[in-house]
């Protein structure tokens, strides 16, 4: 029998964070949390480490593996075609993703994943760099070296990884995962197994009547404007109808009735609000249904483990 | 599965992960290889080596161990001196093998030679209440329920109460009705030079009309030890219920709920709280707590409230105590 390892997926929004803690050999969830936090916790770490600290002491398991997740809003990602004559894969995508930025290379860490989608010859690749600062700031700024994470991902890829698993296979094209946040709405559109096209809904404008009268209302704009994006985004990745036929629902809007009902509403959509896991035991004593949907992403993160990137 | 790292440790920062202790099995091995030799150390230090075991050491070994003297040794062949006296049951005479020991600090002896019974543990006389044994509070419950009906039993031709209450330790509460300013005034002020803690309830702008809220701490001797009550046995504890119930019918009080104590269990001793209720007028349970205060009694009280009923009545609560021996 192997021996449980224990794994911990860390979502880092913009005022809040997650943690799912979950046993990776049986795919069992043992705890879910949600904190909310006064600062950005990449910026602000002492919150994060203090809060994070004390969850840890209190969870039945002390973690094997940390993984971070952070907003993909918050990275620079890139899908590079590798051409056929290419040797060296990281010198060349590192050269190719310092083509795109505005700043130096140096300023961003920087790493890519391969992939070889089915019946096409070239290989591709997601590329992807996180400021350098945060992580600095997030090594200095921890006292407990510990509970510094083993990975750091971006909650697209944990999004992607956790589909994956549910699916038992690839992700079929024009899947959606949309994001909501009170911070903002992200949408993934899927292809060849690949994150293919982010889309940013921004909030700010709106935020002020969450929790108010027009709060209603605020939410059913918000779900007509996803739906736009959506069939948008649908097109541009050459998807034949309007709007992608799968899209999972995560993030603390999903739970507004609004939202929700208005984005059912769309036609030829199949809406799936992820609070349902198939291949996830949850363990009654840590985890509620209501932290499911918003948790995701963190799940995701802790399907990782140490030294899984070769 | 996307796997993609942006982590990256700054050069020289070595985490360890795992929070349980990862001891090897060779530091582990010497510890207690070290621990041994110590004890071994302390053994031979302080109990010497046992006589069995020296027996079998080699001559040279022992010549060589330091403080182990001839006496210890057993003596492979004793001479008996010209004249000695020589056990009547034959049995050779032999030195003791047990090494006789120092005294140290931590002896027995010394130890036992410290204790001296003649000094008895004085304890501390008390200065709260807190510090009481509960046979000796009773003495103080009883002294705060005199003087907490002296000090509002000779206003009363003037005044009305709505809420009268004392608790344990010195608390009182007030509240009632003056209708004259004058008579309120001197009352207050009779209040405020005879207790030890003074509080009232602010007056609203336009007035009070003559109602006041009085509450604190009223001025009680300090705790008395000298007199030392015994707990009672359980016997007894039904006895001085039904002696509250006979002084009670005396001064007719009419008291209800005296039959239900509540007992609970303290460890050492046992207590029964009694709830005594009576509808009497004012001056008669005035008249009945003093007399019960100044009685021999065996019982303490912890709380007494007054408050009028709907019908105009008065309804007062005696929360009586009992302590026995467990």
């Amino acid at each position: 029998m192997k021996k449980p390892q224990f794994s911990l997926g860390v979502e880092v929004g913009e005022s809040f964070f997650r943690l799912a803690l979950l046993e990776t050999n049986s795919s069992h969830v043992l705890a879910l949390e949600h904190f909310d936090v006064s600062a950005y916790p990449l910026r602000d770490t002492g919150q994060l480490e203090e809060k994070l600290a004390e969850w840890v002491q209190r969870v039945p398991e002390p973690p094997h593996s940390i993984t971070f997740t952070v907003s993909a809003g918050q990275s620079q990602m890139r899908r590079v075609i590798l051409p056929a004559e290419v040797d060296d894969v990281r010198e060349y995508l590192r050269w190719e993703f310092s083509t795109s930025l505005s700043s130096s290379p140096d300023e961003y860490i920087f790493d890519f994943h391969l992939e070889r989608p089915a019946g096409k010859g070239s290989r591709q690749a997601l590329v992807v760099g996180l400021r350098r600062a945060w992580i600095d700031s997030l090594v200095s700024g921890f006292h407990r070296k510990g509970l510094l994470p083993t990975q750091i991902e971006l909650d697209a890829f944990s999004l992607a990884n956790l589909l994956e698993q549910e699916n038992n296979g690839p992700i079929s094209d024009g899947t959606a995962v949309v994001k909501a946040e009170r911070e903002g709405i992200l949408l993934y559109l899927f292809k060849d197994g690949l994150p293919e096209s982010l889309r940013w809904i921004s909030t700010l404008n709106v935020r002020s009547a969450f929790g108010g009268p027009s709060q209603a209302h605020v939410m059913a704009i918000l779900a007509k404007e996803v739906q736009g994006v959506l069939s948008g985004a649908a097109f541009c990745i050459g998807q034949p109808v309007g709007t992608p036929r799968k899209v999972y629902l995560c993030g603390s809007l999903s739970l507004f009735k609004n939202f929700v009902q208005t984005l059912q509403a769309i036609e030829g959509v199949d809406l799936e609000i992820w609070q349902n896991f198939r291949k996830f035991t949850l363990d009654a004593a840590g985890t509620s249904t209501v932290h499911l949907a918003r948790c995701a992403a963190a799940l995701g993160a802790a399907l990782r483990r140490e030294g899984d990137k070769k | 599965m996307i796997r993609v790292n942006l982590m990256e440790m700054p050069a020289g920062l070595v985490v360890r992960k795992s929070q349980k202790s990862s001891m090897s099995l060779l530091p582990m091995l010497a510890g207690l290889f070290l621990a041994l030799l110590i004890g071994a150390g302390a053994w031979y230090f302080y109990v010497g080596i046992p006589a069995h075991v020296l027996a079998v050491l080699p001559k040279s070994v022992q010549e060589f161990l330091p403080g182990v003297s001839s006496v210890q040794l057993p003596d492979p062949a004793p001479t008996i001196a010209e004249g000695a006296v020589v056990p009547v049951d034959g049995a050779k005479a032999r030195p003791s093998l047990v090494r006789p020991r120092m005294v140290s600090d931590a002896a027995v002896e010394e130890i036992v030679r410290t204790l001296r019974p003649d000094l008895e543990v004085e304890r501390k006389a008390p200065t709260t209440y807190r510090e009481l044994l509960p046979a000796e509070r009773i003495l103080q419950q009883k002294a705060l329920l005199r003087e907490g009906f002296a000090r509002f039993r000779k206003t009363t031709a003037s005044v009305g109460f709505t809420d009268l209450a004392f608790r344990i330790p010195d608390l009182f509460y007030a509240r009632g009705l003056i209708a004259d300013p004058k008579v309120l005034q001197s009352f207050t002020d009779s209040l405020k030079a005879n207790v030890a803690v003074f509080n009232s309830k602010p007056v609203p702008e336009s007035g009070s009309g003559g109602v006041f809220t009085y509450y604190g701490r009223l001025r009680l001797p300090p705790p008395q030890v000298g007199e030392k009550l015994a707990l009672l046995s359980a016997a007894e504890v039904m006895q001085e219920i039904e002696q509250i119930r006979e002084m009670a019918r005396a001064f007719q009080v009419r008291l209800t709920g005296l039959d239900k104590p509540v007992i609970s269990d303290q460890g050492l001793y046992r207590r029964y709280l009694v709830h005594g209720q009576s509808r009497a007028d004012f001056p008669t349970i005035a008249r009945f707590a003093e007399a019960f205060a100044s009685s021999s009694l065996r019982v303490g009280i912890l709380q007494v409230g007054m408050r009028p009923t709907a019908d105009e009545g008065l309804q007062t609560t005696f929360d009586f105590v009992l302590y026995s021996s467990n």
